[in-house]
């Protein structure tokens, strides 16, 4: 598998994220409920995403070789008291190792948050019939903390969705 | 007759409002993060929240028989596409925990959300340990989870429970007459 790296999201990156935001398929996937959604709106989201956040942290996730850019990732949800955030993980392009590139931008996500950005804890929400997403977070050491039962609207069903956590210190039992 | 009633939030409520958000051991029970409020952030807090919003659904309790306010309750992150909401309560009056206003504001805001609102599923976060899940889960939600060492509160990393409520749990705990139809 060709390495990957992180860069910070940019205004050029617009063509490509409206392309995959407006994939049915691939945002069925991603548990959202499917919008179409103009050049215009995304260049507007893109735009604010891209402003300096002390709670948003968004990035793209490049091949090494040849710079191509393969999907997205970010922390947002950020509590800087509680040291937590939310994880969302897009690969936007059909590549035979995309679950392997998914894992490899979480694990340097990961490094950032904690060794540079100090969080302890990271969690995300992934849809239970997503076997791609919940395989990567399971592959990187986190656990299924809770199913939300019948939360998202996908598709023309309402179905569960799974809360997936990771603590650094491995939780703090002794606490509580 | 109800021993409650809800109502929309006011901006006359700002004076509890203010009083009850400075009240550190309130967050302590509640797993929120405490912050100092000046009056003026409240009353902007205030004006923000008594406008119209898709989104979010801001009552005070009362109780009946004297309309004191007591405390607030809420639906938040309403999201039309998955109908779902997160319910909120607090009984900001100390005095007037323990009493069952709690429960029967929560009964209120459940049939609220479902038979006017016609929301899918509600869910509530609670501290683990705190009675209120209890209560919850004898009105008919679930625990669905725990997210570990989610919050900060007094100095430590506290564990969250998630509790939820579909409708079909709603009807399922609430006989068709009980509904009032």
């Amino acid at each position: 598998m060709e390495p990957v790296y992180l860069r910070a999201l940019d205004i050029d990156d617009l063509d490509t994220i409206y392309r995959w935001h407006n994939n049915r398929e691939l945002q069925m996937q991603m548990g959202g409920a499917f919008r179409y959604l103009s050049h215009a709106a995304e260049e507007a989201r893109l735009r604010e995403r891209l402003a300096y956040s002390s709670t948003d942290v968004a990035l793209a996730i490049c091949l090494e070789g040849s710079s191509q850019h393969i999907g997205n990732i970010g922390v947002s949800e950020i509590d800087w008291i509680a040291r937590h955030g939310e994880i969302t993980i897009l690969i936007g392009e059909p590549l035979e190792q995309a679950e392997a590139y998914g894992q490899a931008a979480l694990r340097l996500l990961t490094d950032h948050a904690v060794e540079e950005m100090g969080l302890r804890r990271l969690y995300a929400f992934v849809l239970a019939e997503d076997a791609f997403s919940m395989g990567i977070y399971e592959a990187c050491g986190w656990t299924v903390e809770a199913t939300l039962r019948e939360h998202a609207f996908a598709d023309g069903e309402f179905k569960d969705v799974v809360v997936m956590g990771i603590c650094m210190d491995g939780g703090t039992p002794e606490d509580h | 007759m109800e021993p409650i009633y809800l109502r929309a939030l006011e901006r006359d409520d700002l004076e509890r409002t203010h009083k009850w958000h400075n009240d550190r051991t309130m967050y302590r029970i509640m797993g929120g993060t405490f912050h100092y409020v000046s009056r003026a952030a409240e009353e902007a807090w205030l004006r923000k929240k008594e406008a119209y919003s898709p989104t979010e659904v801001m009552l005070a309790i009362c109780v009946t028989e004297t309309s004191q306010h007591i405390g607030n309750i809420y639906l938040r992150n309403i999201d039309w596409a998955a109908r779902h909401a997160e319910g909120q309560i607090w009984i900001g009056e100390v005095g007037q925990r323990t009493k069952g206003y709690g429960r029967a504001a929560a009964e209120l805001l459940i049939s609220h959300a479902f038979e006017d609102l016609g929301l899918h599923r509600l869910y509530v976060l609670a501290l683990e340990g705190n009675p209120s899940i209890h209560m919850a889960e004898t009105q008919g939600f679930v625990r669905e989870g725990v997210l570990r060492d989610h919050v900060y509160v007094a100095g430590k990393f506290k564990d969250l429970v998630v509790l939820g409520m579909t409708v079909d749990d709603y009807r399922r705990a609430r006989p068709r007459a009980e509904r009032g139809q």
